[in-house]
């Protein structure tokens, strides 16, 4: 089970300079947080790694902001642009996004951490608990974030793709839309799982919800036309 | 919105089989969104 936050990182790494590129070339705040959000995904599966090999403390706290708290609400976020075109709310919500973001890093790098004898052949999912000592905010934005990241991305998904079977439109767009909202169930369930739990299931649903977003984002952006979704 | 090249007709199958996994994924978002409240009501094992 240790290497598949190596194939993670890989393809979470690729995915995010993918939509980077995509970014360049066509514009739209909208791919740059996606591209944000991915990085945050891959700095958080490149954590794992990093705690399969050795132990540090700054690395764990990467691995739990990254992945636990940031990562679902900036590539929700990303959506939010997407589809929220009308208004300021896109522009607000980003702001309010950036300032729960900082105080995250602000409450995860001063939190007291217990030097523990932390085991590498573990996952980190199933030790960070004894060793990061969280406050009750720390996990309530934890838990606000995961929220407001999963309705967002996987909503907003669903949504596109609802909209393009309606329509009858964009084949490609309607199919990608539903492997992205797949694939972001996948973390969003390993963490479900991970709360009730099951520690040892978030390796695996990491990789898979990246496999499944980034073959969703080509069939999403291999079409002719660019409407929506 | 479109022009008539971005058009598609789906195979009956198709035609229920993408509402049916609109459904599942929209149950399994509810069902994650669920748990996660119940974590932050410290319901859940571990939060």
């Amino acid at each position: 089970m240790t290497y598949i936050p190596y194939l993670s990182t890989l393809v979470t790494f690729a995915f995010a300079v993918a939509v980077y590129n995509r970014y360049r070339q066509r514009g739209g705040t909208h791919l740059l947080l996606w591209a944000l959000g991915l990085l945050f995904y891959g700095l958080g599966t490149l954590s794992e790694v990093t705690l399969s090999l050795t132990f540090s403390v700054y690395v764990l706290k990467i691995w739990y902001l990254t992945g636990a708290m940031l990562t679902a609400a900036w590539l929700g976020m990303g959506t939010v642009h997407l589809l929220i075109r009308k208004g300021r709310v896109a522009q607000i919500t980003t702001w309010v996004l950036a300032g729960v973001s900082l105080l995250a890093f602000l409450l995860v790098i001063t939190a007291p951490a217990l030097s523990l004898s932390y085991n590498v052949t573990l996952p980190a999912s199933e030790q960070y608990k004894d060793i990061l000592t969280r406050s009750g905010l720390t996990i309530l934005l934890t838990i606000l974030l995961n929220i407001y990241g999963t309705l967002t991305l996987v909503g907003g998904a669903i949504y596109s793709a609802f909209l393009f079977w309606r329509k009858k439109i964009l084949a490609n767009r309607m199919f990608g839309n539903v492997l992205i909202a797949a694939g972001a169930l996948s973390p969003a369930m390993g963490g479900t799982l991970l709360k009730a739990g099951y520690t040892d299931m978030l390796y695996i649903s990491e990789f898979i919800g990246a496999i499944l977003m980034y073959i969703g984002f080509v069939m999403s952006t291999s079409g002719k036309t660019e409407n929506a979704g | 919105m479109s022009s008539p090249s971005t058009r598609f007709s789906p195979s009956a199958f198709v035609n229920r089989l993408i509402p049916s996994v609109l459904i599942i994924l929209v149950l399994l978002l509810l069902g994650s969104l669920i748990v996660i409240g119940l974590s932050l009501l410290g319901v859940t094992p571990s939060a």
